[in-house]
């Protein structure tokens, strides 16, 4: 089972607020790459692996993406702390506004709620832990990484 | 080319010059790997030197402040780390030893964190008046750092 530790893993104090950081940040919420799917993907992906080595892993790493997870959740919100109209139709935030408010919403920056079809589990263990590396590669570019690329103009073309 | 001084490889069969993309990449961590100390690791973002590959080069320069709370997230992370690695590598004596010694000073901070700000979950008794689960604030608001 899992029991709640009232702390974060690592301490989130944003002095400026930046809805539009936010608004991208999200993703590394509740995008194709993000850190609901990395748990999810993880903690069911274990009851077929075979060997005590990656049950005990897959376990420990998807209940830490848990506590990812409240990280994140933590950063939006503290992001998106007393707005006013102006920040919220000018920093692009407005899309993500009219839906959500300052909620916090496990979705895309590109607009598609989380969805299970970003990650798999096959019960089979190569096509499992694969699938893991390739998740793992994708998170290691991490939407606020991209967004600094965006601000500096160095977005590289994939 | 002279094929008959190159060293026999998988050029030699059917397979194309791509092959070797088929083949993820995956370091194996090393016994007795060496460590940060548990602060340095959860600024790092990792407890083993020879994992932390910061992503382009960024590295995080943030201190961390000299709270209870963060000495408790530090040894936390500590604690997985060592128990993320005990996973692949339960044999090794040394990493287990000090897993445990982590865990006993991990306790000694929860008991010092629990007595002034409350209990960390509901598995914890405490003795302060009334029910302090709901104090403010919670971790994820602005002022989350208690001791802040």
């Amino acid at each position: 089972m899992f029991i709640y530790d009232k702390k974060l893993q690592y301490p989130i104090k944003i002095a400026n607020t930046n809805p539009r950081l936010a608004a991208i940040i999200i993703s590394q919420y509740g995008g194709p790459d993000g850190e609901l799917g990395a748990s999810l993907r993880y903690l069911s992906q274990r009851y077929s692996m075979p060997f005590d080595e990656l049950k005990g892993l897959l376990t420990d790493i998807g209940t830490e993406e848990l506590g990812h997870l409240e990280m994140i959740g933590a950063i939006v919100h503290q992001l998106t702390r007393n707005l006013n109209d102006s920040q919220i139709k000018e920093a692009g935030f407005a899309p993500y506004f009219v839906d959500h408010t300052i909620g916090v919403y496990p979705t895309a920056a590109s607009g598609s709620p989380w969805n299970a079809a970003s990650m798999a589990v096959k019960g089979d263990p190569m096509a499992d832990l694969v699938e893991d590396l390739a998740a793992d590669a994708a998170s290691h570019f991490s939407p606020h990484q991209k967004f600094q690329k965006i601000e500096t103009g160095t977005l590289p073309v994939f | 080319m002279d094929r008959q001084n190159q060293e026999p490889s998988y050029r030699d069969g059917r397979l194309p010059a791509m092959a070797p993309l088929a083949n993820p990449y995956v370091p194996f961590q090393t016994e007795n790997p060496t460590r940060y100390e548990a602060k340095k690791g959860l600024v790092r973002g990792t407890l083993f030197p020879g994992l932390d590959l910061p992503f382009m080069g960024m590295v995080n320069q943030y201190e961390l402040p000299p709270t209870t709370l963060a000495e408790l997230q530090a040894l936390g992370f500590a604690v997985q780390e060592l128990a993320l690695y005990l996973d692949t590598h339960r044999d090794d004596a040394e990493a287990l030893e000090l897993y445990r010694e982590y865990q006993q000073m991990y306790e000694k901070c929860r008991q010092l964190y629990t007595r002034e700000h409350g209990p960390l979950n509901h598995g914890m008794s405490s003795e302060a008046e009334g029910y302090t689960w709901l104090d403010d604030p919670w971790p994820w608001e602005y002022c989350g750092n208690k001791e802040a």
